[in-house]
């Protein structure tokens, strides 16, 4: 059974100005006497996710909600496993696939099928895993005969279609998803829902950061609202997306 | 950057004193990065290929320009070079030609790994990847183009006068001892350029310096202060371990123990390193 923890995570980045990364700046600091201490060592660090507990079972789906910068995407990239927080504890129990941007291991030089093999071997998946799926891949994405044609004559959306065929063709046990699928046309968000619903009706875990509301209601059953690297609310999804549009406007209004 | 919206807070205080790390910093983790990235091998695999493909596509000679480009090399600086130091062609050919394709080998290693972490910064930020599959990426790049230029040194071998024995065979154990001391100075050095972006510049000046100051394009002899400088030289160590074999004889005792003590000395600091700041990579690419 697939499940998340997290346990009072932060992470922090460290922003380096031109002078922060040098190693002039260093050398000179210790010249001039010493580090200041760690902690105040005059690195300026961005606070992307302030102590988030958050805890996801089996056939759950949710969605990440929240302004630019409240903290989505550091998320879905810590479940992914990007990055390991300063402090707090991370358990995540099953096979991660991601979506986050859909040129990831992608050539537009090679064909469709190539890249599917790309892609794969990128998601960590062997040669032989991918070989039994690419006919299955290429018929859930299409895309017809461009299939055997170069990505750059691909749309965003046909290549969409690809990415997001790729990263749920292995059935993997927790989907993490960034935007993005929203390019795909209706008929194709249609489908591309079924497999979702038929997914997670294996135990599977959802995680989707949108703006979409549309894509929350269709694909999510619960949803946190993200602020500063916080969770402010947890619920069901319209709950939720109330509670989101309410603090918009009381910002708006204020 | 999205993330770099949230709250900028002028340095970050600990939060609870005595708060547990949410990262590994453990040695035990360093290592399994490393096999873990040895697993990862259909991708650093096929990258590296498609690397070399893609810097030759639609030329007429294709990946063969590694090879013709390093002939064209080899012959010109030989030709100067015997005439400006008065040695004889046929002698000087052939220690040039082993020496310059060792070299070759080490410094775009070496050079390359500044940008391994910095360069595929894209994916680092996107995929949990065992960070050494990048490390084993530009090694395998860089043996395949050496295989290539290995191959045009045997098939022309005889007519330099090198002979084909079972010396040879010493170029195993060396080049092996070559890719042990390689490997941890690429994933020291992307590590440092990673977090200081001008180490990559100083890297540059010295492969430069190197190239003059080890002898590749000039000899040691014997009992000479330069044999024993050179002796200290880690670089002309490994040059030494694979070219001597090539020109048919064996490596000195001290070229064995010189690397050796050289690969375990690095990889120690290396681990240590490694395993320290490994979680923090993502963050800084």
């Amino acid at each position: 059974m697939a499940f998340i923890e997290l346990a009072d995570v932060h992470v922090d980045f460290p922003i380096y100005d031109a002078k922060g990364q040098s190693l002039k700046a260093n050398v000179l600091r210790l010249g001039a006497g010493g580090l200041i201490g760690s902690g105040n060592d005059g690195v300026v660090r961005v606070d992307a996710l302030r102590g988030l507990s958050l805890s996801l079972g089996h056939q759950e789906r949710l969605g990440l909600v929240g302004h630019n910068g409240a903290g989505k995407s550091t998320l879905l990239r810590l479940l992914g496993g990007v990055y390991e927080p300063r402090y707090g504890r991370v358990t995540i129990d099953g096979r991660v696939s991601s979506l986050f941007d859909s040129t990831l291991g992608m050539d537009p030089e090679s064909t469709g099928r190539e890249n599917i093999f790309l892609r794969g071997i990128h998601l960590g998946l062997s040669p032989r895993q991918i070989r039994r799926q690419v006919a299955d891949i290429a018929e859930f994405s299409e895309l017809g005969r461009f299939i055997d044609l170069p990505l750059r004559t691909y749309s965003s959306g046909m290549q969409m279609r690809l990415a997001f065929a790729v990263s749920t063709a292995f059935e993997p046990d927790i989907l993490l998803i960034d935007e993005g699928i929203g390019t795909g046309d209706a008929a194709f968000i249609e489908k591309a829902e079924r497999r979702l619903t038929e997914f997670v009706g294996k135990a599977g875990i959802l995680v989707l950061a949108s703006h979409s509301e549309t894509l929350l209601r269709q694909f999510c059953t619960r949803a946190v609202l993200m602020e500063l690297g916080r969770i402010v609310g947890d619920g069901p999804v319209d709950d939720i997306l109330d509670l989101y549009s309410r603090r918009r406007s009381s910002v708006d209004s204020s | 950057m999205s993330e770099m919206d949230s709250t900028v807070a002028a340095a970050c205080p600990p939060r609870t004193a005595g708060a547990p790390p949410g990262y590994d910093r453990s040695l035990r983790r360093a290592i399994a990065d490393l096999s873990d990235g040895v697993r990862r091998w259909p991708l650093w695999w096929s990258l590296a290929n498609s690397d070399i493909l893609l810097r030759y596509r639609r030329s007429l000679l294709g990946p063969l320009w590694i090879t013709v480009s390093m002939a064209i090399m080899i012959g010109a600086l030989s030709a100067s070079y015997s005439l400006i130091l008065h040695v004889a062609f046929r002698v000087y050919l052939p220690y040039v030609a082993s020496g310059l394709i060792v070299w070759g080998f080490i410094s775009s290693c070496i050079g390359d790994s500044c940008s391994i972490f910095i360069g595929n910064a894209g994916m680092i930020r996107q995929l949990a990847l065992p960070k050494s599959a990048l490390i084993y990426r530009c090694l395998w790049r860089n043996i395949v183009i050496l295989a290539h230029n290995m191959v045009a040194l045997l098939l022309c071998g005889p007519l330099m006068g090198l002979t084909l024995d079972w010396m040879m065979v010493g170029v195993l154990p060396g080049f092996f001892l070559l890719v042990m001391n390689l490997t941890w100075m690429m994933l020291l050095l992307a590590i440092l350029c990673a977090r200081f972006r001008d180490v990559m510049q100083i890297v540059g000046c010295i492969l430069q310096i190197t190239f003059l100051v080890t002898p590749i394009l000039w000899k040691v002899e014997p009992g000479s202060v330069l044999a024993e400088v050179s002796a200290c030289n880690p670089i002309y160590l490994l040059i030494e371990i694979i070219r001597s074999p090539l020109l048919g004889h064996w490596p000195s005792a001290s070229a064995w123990q010189g690397t050796l003590v050289c690969a375990a000395a690095g990889w120690a600091v290396t681990l240590v390193l490694f395993a320290r700041y490994r979680w923090r990579i993502s963050y800084w690419v």
